[in-house]
Protein backbone atom coordinates (compact mmCIF):
# COMPACT_ATOMS: atom_id res chain seq x y z
CA UNK A 1 0.00 0.00 0.00
CA UNK A 2 1.49 3.11 -1.29
CA UNK A 3 0.86 6.31 0.27
CA UNK A 4 1.44 10.21 -0.69
CA UNK A 5 3.41 12.05 1.30
CA UNK A 6 0.70 14.52 1.36
CA UNK A 7 0.36 17.30 4.21
CA UNK A 8 -2.13 15.74 6.44
CA UNK A 9 -0.24 12.57 6.37
CA UNK A 10 2.93 14.61 7.28
CA UNK A 11 0.72 16.21 10.38
CA UNK A 12 0.10 13.13 11.63
CA UNK A 13 2.79 11.12 11.45
CA UNK A 14 4.51 14.12 12.91
CA UNK A 15 2.35 13.22 16.61
CA UNK A 16 2.82 9.81 16.29
CA UNK A 17 6.24 10.70 16.31
CA UNK A 18 6.39 12.97 18.83
CA UNK A 19 4.07 10.49 20.33
CA UNK A 20 6.90 7.68 20.46
CA UNK A 21 9.11 9.38 22.02
CA UNK A 22 7.11 11.51 24.63
CA UNK A 23 7.55 7.99 27.53
CA UNK A 24 11.11 8.69 27.02
CA UNK A 25 10.44 11.74 29.08
CA UNK A 26 7.04 10.76 31.36
CA UNK A 27 7.21 7.05 31.53
CA UNK A 28 7.09 7.11 35.34
CA UNK A 29 4.28 9.52 35.65
CA UNK A 30 1.21 6.75 35.50
CA UNK A 31 -1.48 9.62 35.73
CA UNK A 32 0.12 11.36 32.18
CA UNK A 33 0.62 7.75 30.87
CA UNK A 34 -2.94 6.98 31.41
CA UNK A 35 -4.17 10.34 29.99
CA UNK A 36 -1.68 9.53 26.51
CA UNK A 37 -3.49 6.01 26.47
CA UNK A 38 -7.09 7.54 26.36
CA UNK A 39 -5.96 10.28 24.11
CA UNK A 40 -4.64 7.29 21.55
CA UNK A 41 -7.96 5.69 21.91
CA UNK A 42 -10.81 8.72 21.71
CA UNK A 43 -8.49 9.90 18.33
CA UNK A 44 -9.65 6.49 16.58
CA UNK A 45 -13.60 6.80 17.81
CA UNK A 46 -12.88 10.61 16.87
CA UNK A 47 -11.79 10.08 13.19
CA UNK A 48 -13.91 7.48 12.90
CA UNK A 49 -16.97 9.56 13.56
CA UNK A 50 -15.44 12.41 11.76
CA UNK A 51 -15.12 9.75 8.85
CA UNK A 52 -18.84 9.57 8.55
CA UNK A 53 -19.89 12.50 9.84
CA UNK A 54 -17.22 14.99 8.23
CA UNK A 55 -16.71 12.97 5.15
CA UNK A 56 -19.51 11.95 4.63
CA UNK A 57 -22.37 14.30 5.72
CA UNK A 58 -24.11 11.80 7.38
CA UNK A 59 -25.41 12.91 11.00
CA UNK A 60 -25.05 10.13 12.70
CA UNK A 61 -24.78 10.05 16.83
CA UNK A 62 -24.16 6.46 16.93
CA UNK A 63 -20.50 5.80 17.03
CA UNK A 64 -20.01 5.50 21.14
CA UNK A 65 -22.59 2.77 20.72
CA UNK A 66 -20.40 0.84 18.50
CA UNK A 67 -17.51 1.73 20.80
CA UNK A 68 -19.18 0.14 23.78
CA UNK A 69 -20.54 -2.62 21.42
CA UNK A 70 -17.23 -3.22 20.29
CA UNK A 71 -15.99 -3.28 23.95
CA UNK A 72 -18.11 -5.71 25.67
CA UNK A 73 -17.96 -8.41 22.62
CA UNK A 74 -14.50 -8.15 22.59
CA UNK A 75 -14.45 -8.70 26.26
CA UNK A 76 -17.26 -11.21 26.66
CA UNK A 77 -15.53 -13.38 23.81
CA UNK A 78 -12.39 -13.46 25.81
CA UNK A 79 -13.53 -14.28 29.11
CA UNK A 80 -16.55 -17.25 27.30
CA UNK A 81 -13.73 -18.99 25.15
CA UNK A 82 -10.54 -18.06 27.36
CA UNK A 83 -9.69 -16.46 23.92
CA UNK A 84 -6.67 -13.72 23.16
CA UNK A 85 -7.50 -10.36 23.61
CA UNK A 86 -5.81 -9.99 20.18
CA UNK A 87 -8.39 -12.30 18.51
CA UNK A 88 -10.91 -10.42 20.82
CA UNK A 89 -10.47 -7.08 19.48
CA UNK A 90 -10.78 -7.66 15.58
CA UNK A 91 -14.06 -9.63 16.79
CA UNK A 92 -15.05 -6.64 18.65
CA UNK A 93 -14.52 -4.65 15.32
CA UNK A 94 -16.79 -7.57 13.02
CA UNK A 95 -19.26 -7.16 15.61
CA UNK A 96 -19.14 -3.25 15.98
CA UNK A 97 -19.33 -3.27 12.09
CA UNK A 98 -21.89 -5.61 11.17
CA UNK A 99 -24.43 -3.41 14.12
CA UNK A 100 -23.53 -0.48 11.90
CA UNK A 101 -24.77 -2.15 9.01
CA UNK A 102 -27.60 -3.09 10.73
CA UNK A 103 -28.03 0.49 11.78
CA UNK A 104 -26.99 2.19 8.29
CA UNK A 105 -29.92 0.21 6.48
CA UNK A 106 -32.68 1.78 7.91
CA UNK A 107 -30.90 5.61 7.92
CA UNK A 108 -30.43 4.76 4.53
CA UNK A 109 -33.73 6.31 3.92
CA UNK A 110 -33.54 9.15 5.69
CA UNK A 111 -31.32 12.41 6.00
CA UNK A 112 -30.14 14.94 8.08
CA UNK A 113 -31.71 15.21 11.54
CA UNK A 114 -33.99 11.91 11.21
CA UNK A 115 -30.62 10.17 11.17
CA UNK A 116 -29.31 11.80 13.63
CA UNK A 117 -32.67 10.99 15.89
CA UNK A 118 -32.38 7.00 14.86
CA UNK A 119 -28.60 6.63 15.62
CA UNK A 120 -29.23 8.49 19.01
CA UNK A 121 -32.02 5.99 19.54
CA UNK A 122 -29.42 3.45 19.25
CA UNK A 123 -27.38 4.79 21.45
CA UNK A 124 -29.94 5.26 24.11
CA UNK A 125 -31.37 2.01 24.03
CA UNK A 126 -28.16 0.02 24.25
CA UNK A 127 -27.49 0.54 27.68
CA UNK A 128 -30.70 -0.85 28.75
CA UNK A 129 -30.49 -3.52 26.34
CA UNK A 130 -27.01 -4.05 28.26
CA UNK A 131 -28.77 -4.50 31.71
CA UNK A 132 -31.90 -6.28 30.99
CA UNK A 133 -31.47 -10.38 31.17
CA UNK A 134 -30.85 -10.65 27.38
CA UNK A 135 -27.80 -8.88 27.81
CA UNK A 136 -26.88 -10.88 31.27
CA UNK A 137 -27.67 -14.19 29.51
CA UNK A 138 -24.89 -12.91 26.86
CA UNK A 139 -22.61 -12.08 29.51
CA UNK A 140 -22.61 -8.05 29.75
CA UNK A 141 -22.80 -8.75 33.84
CA UNK A 142 -26.31 -6.67 33.55
CA UNK A 143 -26.01 -3.60 36.06
CA UNK A 144 -22.83 -4.21 37.57
CA UNK A 145 -20.97 -4.95 34.21
CA UNK A 146 -18.07 -6.72 33.33
CA UNK A 147 -15.32 -6.51 36.70
CA UNK A 148 -12.71 -8.82 35.66
CA UNK A 149 -11.46 -8.46 31.94
CA UNK A 150 -8.69 -10.51 31.09
CA UNK A 151 -5.72 -8.09 30.31
CA UNK A 152 -3.47 -8.05 27.14
CA UNK A 153 -0.49 -10.41 26.50
CA UNK A 154 2.27 -10.55 24.34
CA UNK A 155 4.62 -13.39 23.75
CA UNK A 156 4.23 -14.55 27.44
CA UNK A 157 4.12 -11.17 29.02
CA UNK A 158 1.38 -10.05 30.70
CA UNK A 159 0.25 -6.25 30.85
CA UNK A 160 -0.08 -4.71 34.32
CA UNK A 161 -1.93 -1.25 35.31
CA UNK A 162 1.50 -0.45 36.87
CA UNK A 163 3.35 -0.67 33.83
CA UNK A 164 2.09 1.65 31.18
CA UNK A 165 4.15 1.41 28.62
CA UNK A 166 3.03 -1.59 27.18
CA UNK A 167 -0.02 -0.31 26.80
CA UNK A 168 1.29 2.59 25.86
CA UNK A 169 2.71 1.65 22.61
CA UNK A 170 -0.10 -1.27 22.03
CA UNK A 171 -2.23 1.70 21.64
CA UNK A 172 -0.02 3.95 20.07
CA UNK A 173 0.56 0.96 17.12
CA UNK A 174 -3.50 -0.04 16.97
CA UNK A 175 -4.63 3.57 17.08
CA UNK A 176 -1.65 4.27 14.38
CA UNK A 177 -3.16 1.48 11.73
CA UNK A 178 -6.88 2.29 12.27
CA UNK A 179 -5.94 6.13 11.52
CA UNK A 180 -3.95 5.29 8.50
CA UNK A 181 -7.05 3.20 7.53
CA UNK A 182 -9.16 6.38 7.49
CA UNK A 183 -6.22 8.38 6.10
CA UNK A 184 -6.35 5.75 3.01
CA UNK A 185 -10.10 5.99 2.88
CA UNK A 186 -10.17 9.56 2.37
CA UNK A 187 -7.88 9.55 -0.27
CA UNK A 188 -9.17 6.50 -2.20
CA UNK A 189 -12.11 6.50 -4.34
CA UNK A 190 -14.45 5.49 -1.51
CA UNK A 191 -13.26 9.02 0.02
CA UNK A 192 -14.18 10.55 -2.97
CA UNK A 193 -17.90 8.97 -3.56
CA UNK A 194 -18.50 9.63 0.29
CA UNK A 195 -17.41 13.55 -0.11
CA UNK A 196 -19.16 13.66 -3.42
CA UNK A 197 -22.53 12.36 -2.04
CA UNK A 198 -22.19 14.66 0.91
CA UNK A 199 -21.76 17.73 -1.61
CA UNK A 200 -24.29 17.04 -4.08
CA UNK A 201 -26.16 13.65 -4.25
CA UNK A 202 -28.35 13.82 -7.32
CA UNK A 203 -25.46 14.60 -9.22
CA UNK A 204 -23.11 11.71 -7.24
CA UNK A 205 -25.71 9.23 -8.14
CA UNK A 206 -26.39 10.62 -11.92
CA UNK A 207 -22.45 10.11 -12.32
CA UNK A 208 -22.82 6.89 -11.77
CA UNK A 209 -22.60 6.55 -7.77
CA UNK A 210 -24.20 4.01 -5.73
CA UNK A 211 -25.55 6.56 -3.25
CA UNK A 212 -27.13 3.05 -1.21
CA UNK A 213 -23.89 1.11 -1.39
CA UNK A 214 -21.19 3.81 -0.37
CA UNK A 215 -23.51 4.90 2.60
CA UNK A 216 -23.29 1.81 3.63
CA UNK A 217 -19.89 1.07 3.45
CA UNK A 218 -19.62 4.29 5.47
CA UNK A 219 -21.74 3.02 8.21
CA UNK A 220 -19.25 -0.45 8.47
CA UNK A 221 -16.03 0.72 8.07
CA UNK A 222 -16.38 3.52 10.54
CA UNK A 223 -18.21 1.32 13.22
CA UNK A 224 -15.63 -1.45 13.02
CA UNK A 225 -12.50 0.23 13.90
CA UNK A 226 -14.69 2.33 16.20
CA UNK A 227 -15.00 -1.28 17.63
CA UNK A 228 -11.63 -2.53 17.20
CA UNK A 229 -10.33 -0.14 19.79
CA UNK A 230 -13.35 -0.34 21.86
CA UNK A 231 -11.93 -3.67 22.49
CA UNK A 232 -8.63 -2.79 23.19
CA UNK A 233 -10.59 -0.26 25.83
CA UNK A 234 -12.09 -2.70 27.32
CA UNK A 235 -8.76 -4.96 28.00
CA UNK A 236 -7.00 -1.38 28.82
CA UNK A 237 -9.67 -0.52 31.85
CA UNK A 238 -10.37 -4.05 33.06
CA UNK A 239 -13.98 -3.03 33.88
CA UNK A 240 -16.66 -2.55 31.58
CA UNK A 241 -20.16 -0.58 32.73
CA UNK A 242 -22.86 1.33 30.87
CA UNK A 243 -21.81 4.42 32.32
CA UNK A 244 -19.66 5.05 29.66
CA UNK A 245 -23.15 5.48 27.52
CA UNK A 246 -23.65 8.81 29.46
CA UNK A 247 -23.93 11.66 28.06
CA UNK A 248 -20.59 13.11 29.48
CA UNK A 249 -18.25 10.91 26.68
CA UNK A 250 -21.18 12.25 24.26
CA UNK A 251 -20.52 15.71 24.81
CA UNK A 252 -16.16 15.43 25.07
CA UNK A 253 -16.49 13.50 21.88
CA UNK A 254 -18.43 16.57 20.33
CA UNK A 255 -15.77 18.56 21.92
CA UNK A 256 -13.03 17.04 19.78
CA UNK A 257 -14.89 17.07 16.33
CA UNK A 258 -15.64 20.59 17.09
CA UNK A 259 -12.21 21.54 18.01
CA UNK A 260 -10.26 19.02 15.28
CA UNK A 261 -12.98 20.59 12.38
CA UNK A 262 -15.41 18.63 10.63
CA UNK A 263 -14.45 17.06 7.58
CA UNK A 264 -10.53 18.06 8.10
CA UNK A 265 -8.40 14.95 8.87
CA UNK A 266 -6.14 14.74 10.96
CA UNK A 267 -8.11 17.95 12.55
CA UNK A 268 -10.19 15.28 14.93
CA UNK A 269 -7.32 13.48 16.26
CA UNK A 270 -5.62 16.81 17.15
CA UNK A 271 -9.10 17.68 18.87
CA UNK A 272 -9.18 14.36 20.70
CA UNK A 273 -5.88 15.35 22.29
CA UNK A 274 -6.56 19.01 23.34
CA UNK A 275 -10.23 17.83 24.74
CA UNK A 276 -9.03 14.89 26.50
CA UNK A 277 -6.30 17.14 28.13
CA UNK A 278 -8.93 19.78 28.32
CA UNK A 279 -11.09 17.46 30.12
CA UNK A 280 -8.45 16.21 32.74
CA UNK A 281 -7.38 19.99 33.42
CA UNK A 282 -11.46 20.56 34.30
CA UNK A 283 -12.00 17.91 36.13
CA UNK A 284 -11.42 19.75 39.53
CA UNK A 285 -14.54 21.82 38.42
CA UNK A 286 -16.75 18.95 38.80
CA UNK A 287 -20.11 19.58 37.09
CA UNK A 288 -19.21 23.12 35.88
CA UNK A 289 -16.96 20.92 33.75
CA UNK A 290 -19.31 19.97 31.55
CA UNK A 291 -21.07 23.52 31.64
CA UNK A 292 -17.47 24.73 30.38
CA UNK A 293 -17.49 22.03 27.52
CA UNK A 294 -21.57 22.81 26.17
CA UNK A 295 -20.38 26.54 26.62
CA UNK A 296 -16.61 25.86 24.32
CA UNK A 297 -19.42 23.57 21.50
CA UNK A 298 -21.42 26.65 21.23
CA UNK A 299 -18.39 29.33 20.64
CA UNK A 300 -16.77 26.96 18.82
CA UNK A 301 -19.43 26.49 16.23
CA UNK A 302 -20.32 29.89 16.07
CA UNK A 303 -16.71 31.46 15.77
CA UNK A 304 -14.34 28.54 14.35
CA UNK A 305 -16.49 26.33 12.80
CA UNK A 306 -13.46 24.40 11.16
CA UNK A 307 -12.26 24.23 14.06
CA UNK A 308 -8.12 24.36 14.79
CA UNK A 309 -7.82 22.87 11.30
CA UNK A 310 -8.38 26.17 9.76
CA UNK A 311 -5.32 27.26 11.81
CA UNK A 312 -3.51 24.77 10.64
CA UNK A 313 -4.76 23.78 7.21
CA UNK A 314 -6.57 26.93 5.85
CA UNK A 315 -7.71 26.01 2.35
CA UNK A 316 -10.06 28.46 1.28
CA UNK A 317 -9.86 31.70 3.53
CA UNK A 318 -7.21 32.79 5.14
CA UNK A 319 -7.46 31.48 9.05
CA UNK A 320 -7.77 33.11 12.32
CA UNK A 321 -3.61 33.88 12.66
CA UNK A 322 -3.65 35.16 9.03
CA UNK A 323 -6.69 37.38 9.54
CA UNK A 324 -5.32 38.72 12.83
CA UNK A 325 -1.79 39.09 10.98
CA UNK A 326 -3.70 41.33 7.93
CA UNK A 327 -5.53 43.28 10.73
CA UNK A 328 -2.35 44.33 13.14
CA UNK A 329 -0.52 44.68 9.26
CA UNK A 330 -2.72 46.25 6.64
CA UNK A 331 -2.30 45.49 3.46
CA UNK A 332 -0.43 49.48 2.52
CA UNK A 333 1.27 48.72 5.75
CA UNK A 334 2.92 45.61 4.78
CA UNK A 335 3.69 46.82 1.36
CA UNK A 336 5.88 49.78 3.03
CA UNK A 337 7.34 47.40 5.58
CA UNK A 338 8.06 45.13 2.80
CA UNK A 339 9.88 47.79 0.51
CA UNK A 340 11.91 49.08 3.42
CA UNK A 341 13.08 45.83 4.30
CA UNK B 1 -32.88 5.08 -32.50
CA UNK B 2 -31.36 5.90 -29.07
CA UNK B 3 -34.23 7.02 -27.11
CA UNK B 4 -37.43 6.15 -27.15
CA UNK B 5 -40.36 7.32 -24.53
CA UNK B 6 -43.75 5.52 -24.37
CA UNK B 7 -46.85 6.54 -22.39
CA UNK B 8 -44.65 8.46 -19.97
CA UNK B 9 -46.51 9.32 -17.17
CA UNK B 10 -45.54 11.28 -13.81
CA UNK B 11 -47.81 12.79 -10.90
CA UNK B 12 -47.06 14.68 -7.75
CA UNK B 13 -50.46 13.92 -6.04
CA UNK B 14 -53.18 15.18 -7.95
CA UNK B 15 -50.30 17.59 -10.00
CA UNK B 16 -50.02 15.68 -13.75
CA UNK B 17 -46.53 17.34 -14.20
CA UNK B 18 -45.57 14.50 -17.23
CA UNK B 19 -48.53 13.53 -19.02
CA UNK B 20 -48.77 10.42 -21.13
CA UNK B 21 -45.38 11.68 -23.05
CA UNK B 22 -44.40 10.15 -26.54
CA UNK B 23 -41.43 11.32 -28.79
CA UNK B 24 -38.17 9.49 -29.85
CA UNK B 25 -34.92 10.93 -30.29
CA UNK B 26 -32.82 9.28 -32.97
CA UNK B 27 -29.14 9.00 -32.55
CA UNK B 28 -26.52 11.91 -32.94
CA UNK B 29 -28.99 14.69 -33.20
CA UNK B 30 -29.79 17.22 -30.97
CA UNK B 31 -33.02 17.26 -29.59
CA UNK B 32 -34.22 20.49 -28.28
CA UNK B 33 -37.27 20.58 -25.47
CA UNK B 34 -39.04 24.21 -24.41
CA UNK B 35 -41.96 25.49 -22.72
CA UNK B 36 -43.17 26.86 -19.69
CA UNK B 37 -42.57 27.07 -16.30
CA UNK B 38 -44.02 24.33 -15.00
CA UNK B 39 -44.06 22.10 -18.26
CA UNK B 40 -42.53 19.25 -17.00
CA UNK B 41 -39.21 19.74 -18.41
CA UNK B 42 -37.15 18.97 -15.83
CA UNK B 43 -39.41 16.45 -14.53
CA UNK B 44 -38.65 14.69 -17.79
CA UNK B 45 -35.21 14.78 -17.23
CA UNK B 46 -35.40 13.44 -13.85
CA UNK B 47 -37.66 10.53 -15.74
CA UNK B 48 -34.98 10.41 -17.79
CA UNK B 49 -32.18 9.45 -15.57
CA UNK B 50 -33.79 7.66 -12.81
CA UNK B 51 -34.08 10.04 -9.90
CA UNK B 52 -38.34 10.04 -9.76
CA UNK B 53 -40.18 6.77 -10.65
CA UNK B 54 -42.76 6.80 -13.60
CA UNK B 55 -45.49 4.90 -15.71
CA UNK B 56 -44.88 4.17 -19.07
CA UNK B 57 -41.90 3.13 -20.67
CA UNK B 58 -38.16 4.67 -21.33
CA UNK B 59 -36.16 2.88 -23.92
CA UNK B 60 -32.44 3.61 -24.51
CA UNK B 61 -30.60 1.77 -27.37
CA UNK B 62 -33.13 -1.14 -26.77
CA UNK B 63 -32.77 -0.96 -23.34
CA UNK B 64 -35.86 -0.66 -21.22
CA UNK B 65 -34.39 2.27 -18.12
CA UNK B 66 -38.01 1.76 -15.91
CA UNK B 67 -37.23 0.87 -12.95
CA UNK B 68 -33.32 1.01 -12.96
CA UNK B 69 -31.63 3.28 -10.25
CA UNK B 70 -29.81 6.49 -11.25
CA UNK B 71 -26.04 5.27 -10.77
CA UNK B 72 -26.81 2.22 -13.15
CA UNK B 73 -28.85 4.48 -15.52
CA UNK B 74 -25.19 6.50 -15.80
CA UNK B 75 -23.55 3.47 -17.23
CA UNK B 76 -25.78 2.87 -19.54
CA UNK B 77 -24.78 5.85 -21.42
CA UNK B 78 -27.04 8.46 -20.28
CA UNK B 79 -25.23 11.80 -18.26
CA UNK B 80 -26.88 14.95 -17.35
CA UNK B 81 -26.16 18.44 -16.15
CA UNK B 82 -28.76 20.04 -13.52
CA UNK B 83 -29.96 23.39 -14.21
CA UNK B 84 -28.71 25.15 -11.01
CA UNK B 85 -25.17 24.01 -11.18
CA UNK B 86 -24.40 21.06 -9.35
CA UNK B 87 -20.88 20.30 -8.31
CA UNK B 88 -18.78 18.60 -5.46
CA UNK B 89 -17.91 21.63 -4.28
CA UNK B 90 -15.00 21.10 -1.96
CA UNK B 91 -13.84 19.23 -4.38
CA UNK B 92 -10.67 20.34 -7.41
CA UNK B 93 -12.28 20.45 -11.03
CA UNK B 94 -10.47 17.37 -12.05
CA UNK B 95 -11.43 14.98 -8.82
CA UNK B 96 -15.35 16.38 -10.07
CA UNK B 97 -14.04 14.69 -13.68
CA UNK B 98 -12.25 11.82 -12.21
CA UNK B 99 -15.78 10.71 -10.01
CA UNK B 100 -17.19 11.00 -13.32
CA UNK B 101 -14.46 9.16 -15.19
CA UNK B 102 -14.04 6.68 -11.94
CA UNK B 103 -17.99 5.64 -11.07
CA UNK B 104 -19.55 6.53 -14.72
CA UNK B 105 -17.46 5.04 -17.41
CA UNK B 106 -17.23 1.05 -18.35
CA UNK B 107 -14.39 2.11 -20.48
CA UNK B 108 -11.01 0.44 -19.32
CA UNK B 109 -9.03 3.96 -20.74
CA UNK B 110 -6.57 5.29 -17.85
CA UNK B 111 -8.77 7.97 -15.67
CA UNK B 112 -6.14 10.08 -15.66
CA UNK B 113 -5.79 10.44 -19.80
CA UNK B 114 -9.40 11.19 -19.43
CA UNK B 115 -9.20 13.94 -17.17
CA UNK B 116 -6.97 15.71 -19.15
CA UNK B 117 -8.41 15.19 -22.17
CA UNK B 118 -12.06 16.34 -20.87
CA UNK B 119 -9.98 19.21 -18.57
CA UNK B 120 -8.88 20.10 -22.68
CA UNK B 121 -12.02 19.77 -23.78
CA UNK B 122 -14.01 22.20 -22.06
CA UNK B 123 -11.13 24.67 -21.52
CA UNK B 124 -10.53 24.62 -17.97
CA UNK B 125 -6.93 24.13 -17.93
CA UNK B 126 -6.28 26.71 -15.80
CA UNK B 127 -8.72 25.64 -12.95
CA UNK B 128 -7.73 22.07 -13.09
CA UNK B 129 -7.05 22.05 -9.32
CA UNK B 130 -9.05 24.76 -8.29
CA UNK B 131 -12.47 23.86 -6.02
CA UNK B 132 -15.21 23.61 -7.71
CA UNK B 133 -16.78 26.06 -5.06
CA UNK B 134 -14.86 28.88 -6.26
CA UNK B 135 -15.34 28.94 -9.72
CA UNK B 136 -17.11 31.14 -11.42
CA UNK B 137 -20.86 30.24 -12.99
CA UNK B 138 -19.49 29.48 -16.65
CA UNK B 139 -17.01 27.64 -15.25
CA UNK B 140 -19.26 25.62 -12.70
CA UNK B 141 -21.58 24.52 -16.06
CA UNK B 142 -18.35 23.52 -17.99
CA UNK B 143 -16.70 21.59 -14.94
CA UNK B 144 -20.25 20.12 -14.66
CA UNK B 145 -20.39 18.84 -18.54
CA UNK B 146 -16.93 17.65 -17.63
CA UNK B 147 -18.36 15.56 -15.48
CA UNK B 148 -20.81 14.29 -16.87
CA UNK B 149 -18.21 13.67 -20.37
CA UNK B 150 -15.90 11.93 -18.32
CA UNK B 151 -19.01 8.87 -18.14
CA UNK B 152 -18.17 8.17 -21.60
CA UNK B 153 -21.80 8.90 -22.31
CA UNK B 154 -23.48 8.38 -25.29
CA UNK B 155 -26.46 10.42 -24.54
CA UNK B 156 -25.72 13.78 -22.55
CA UNK B 157 -28.86 15.72 -21.00
CA UNK B 158 -28.27 19.47 -20.84
CA UNK B 159 -31.13 21.76 -18.48
CA UNK B 160 -31.22 24.82 -19.09
CA UNK B 161 -27.56 25.01 -19.65
CA UNK B 162 -26.75 28.53 -20.67
CA UNK B 163 -29.19 30.64 -18.15
CA UNK B 164 -27.37 33.41 -16.49
CA UNK B 165 -24.79 33.49 -18.68
CA UNK B 166 -23.67 36.82 -20.64
CA UNK B 167 -23.77 36.83 -24.78
CA UNK B 168 -20.17 35.84 -25.06
CA UNK B 169 -20.43 33.10 -22.58
CA UNK B 170 -23.31 31.78 -24.34
CA UNK B 171 -21.54 31.36 -27.88
CA UNK B 172 -18.51 29.63 -26.25
CA UNK B 173 -20.76 27.47 -24.80
CA UNK B 174 -22.90 26.69 -27.78
CA UNK B 175 -19.18 26.07 -29.53
CA UNK B 176 -18.67 23.41 -26.87
CA UNK B 177 -22.53 21.65 -27.48
CA UNK B 178 -21.38 21.38 -31.23
CA UNK B 179 -18.17 19.72 -30.75
CA UNK B 180 -19.42 17.33 -28.46
CA UNK B 181 -21.83 16.30 -30.96
CA UNK B 182 -19.89 16.31 -33.70
CA UNK B 183 -16.72 15.12 -32.23
CA UNK B 184 -17.58 12.79 -29.66
CA UNK B 185 -20.59 11.80 -31.60
CA UNK B 186 -22.98 12.69 -28.52
CA UNK B 187 -26.65 12.62 -28.80
CA UNK B 188 -27.80 15.98 -27.20
CA UNK B 189 -30.76 16.39 -25.41
CA UNK B 190 -31.49 20.01 -24.52
CA UNK B 191 -33.63 22.54 -22.48
CA UNK B 192 -33.50 25.64 -23.18
CA UNK B 193 -35.83 29.12 -22.81
CA UNK B 194 -33.62 31.10 -25.56
CA UNK B 195 -36.21 30.21 -28.80
CA UNK B 196 -33.40 31.32 -30.83
CA UNK B 197 -30.67 29.31 -29.69
CA UNK B 198 -32.75 26.02 -29.76
CA UNK B 199 -34.10 26.82 -33.11
CA UNK B 200 -30.19 26.87 -34.43
CA UNK B 201 -29.06 24.10 -32.83
CA UNK B 202 -31.31 21.62 -32.57
CA UNK B 203 -32.90 19.05 -35.42
CA UNK B 204 -35.67 18.47 -33.84
CA UNK B 205 -38.17 20.30 -30.74
CA UNK B 206 -40.35 19.50 -28.35
CA UNK B 207 -42.90 21.90 -26.84
CA UNK B 208 -44.36 20.86 -23.99
CA UNK B 209 -47.49 22.40 -21.91
CA UNK B 210 -48.54 21.81 -18.69
CA UNK B 211 -46.61 17.75 -19.09
CA UNK B 212 -47.92 17.61 -22.60
CA UNK B 213 -46.44 17.99 -26.08
CA UNK B 214 -47.98 20.40 -27.82
CA UNK B 215 -45.77 19.90 -31.03
CA UNK B 216 -42.68 18.30 -31.97
CA UNK B 217 -41.08 18.32 -35.08
CA UNK B 218 -38.14 20.99 -36.79
CA UNK B 219 -37.60 24.07 -35.48
CA UNK B 220 -38.59 26.35 -38.45
CA UNK B 221 -42.11 24.05 -38.38
CA UNK B 222 -42.43 24.09 -34.31
CA UNK B 223 -42.06 28.34 -34.35
CA UNK B 224 -45.13 28.52 -36.91
CA UNK B 225 -46.73 25.98 -35.37
CA UNK B 226 -50.17 28.34 -33.88
CA UNK B 227 -50.51 26.20 -30.56
CA UNK B 228 -46.86 26.70 -29.82
CA UNK B 229 -47.30 30.72 -30.30
CA UNK B 230 -50.51 30.84 -28.28
CA UNK B 231 -49.33 28.60 -25.41
CA UNK B 232 -45.30 29.77 -25.38
CA UNK B 233 -44.03 31.72 -28.11
CA UNK B 234 -46.69 35.02 -27.88
CA UNK B 235 -47.53 36.69 -31.05
CA UNK B 236 -44.54 38.90 -31.04
CA UNK B 237 -42.03 36.35 -30.72
CA UNK B 238 -38.96 36.87 -33.43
Amino acid sequence: MIMKLTKDLKVLLLIYLILLLVPIFVHTDLYLMNILIMCLIWSVVAASWDLIMGFSGIFTFGQIAFFVIGAYSSAILTQTFDLSPWLGMPFGGVVAGLTGLLVGLPCLRLKGAYVALVTFAVHMILAPLLKSDLGRALGTGGSQGILTIKPMHFWGYSFSSMEPLPWFYTALFISLLCLLAVYRIIHSNWGLAFTAIRDAEPFAKSLGINGFKYKLVVFGITSFLTGIIGGFYAHYVGVLSTRILGLNLFLILMVMLVIGGLGRFPGAVIGAYLATFLSEWLRPMGNYRMLIFGGLVVLLVVYMPQGIAEILFPQDKPGPLERIRRRVFPKERRASLSNDS
Amino acid sequence: MSLKCSHISKQFGRLKAVDTLNFEVQTGEIFGIAGPNGAGKTTLFNMITGMYTYSGSIAFDGRELNGLPAYRICRAGIARTFQIPQLFASLSVSDNIRAGAHFGSRRNKPEAETIEEIIDFVGLGEHRDHKAAHLKLLDKKLAMIGAALATHPRLLLLDEPIAGLNPSEITQSLELFYRINQELGITILIIEHFMKVLTELSQQLLILENGKKVCLGPPHEVTRDQRVIECYLGEDHD
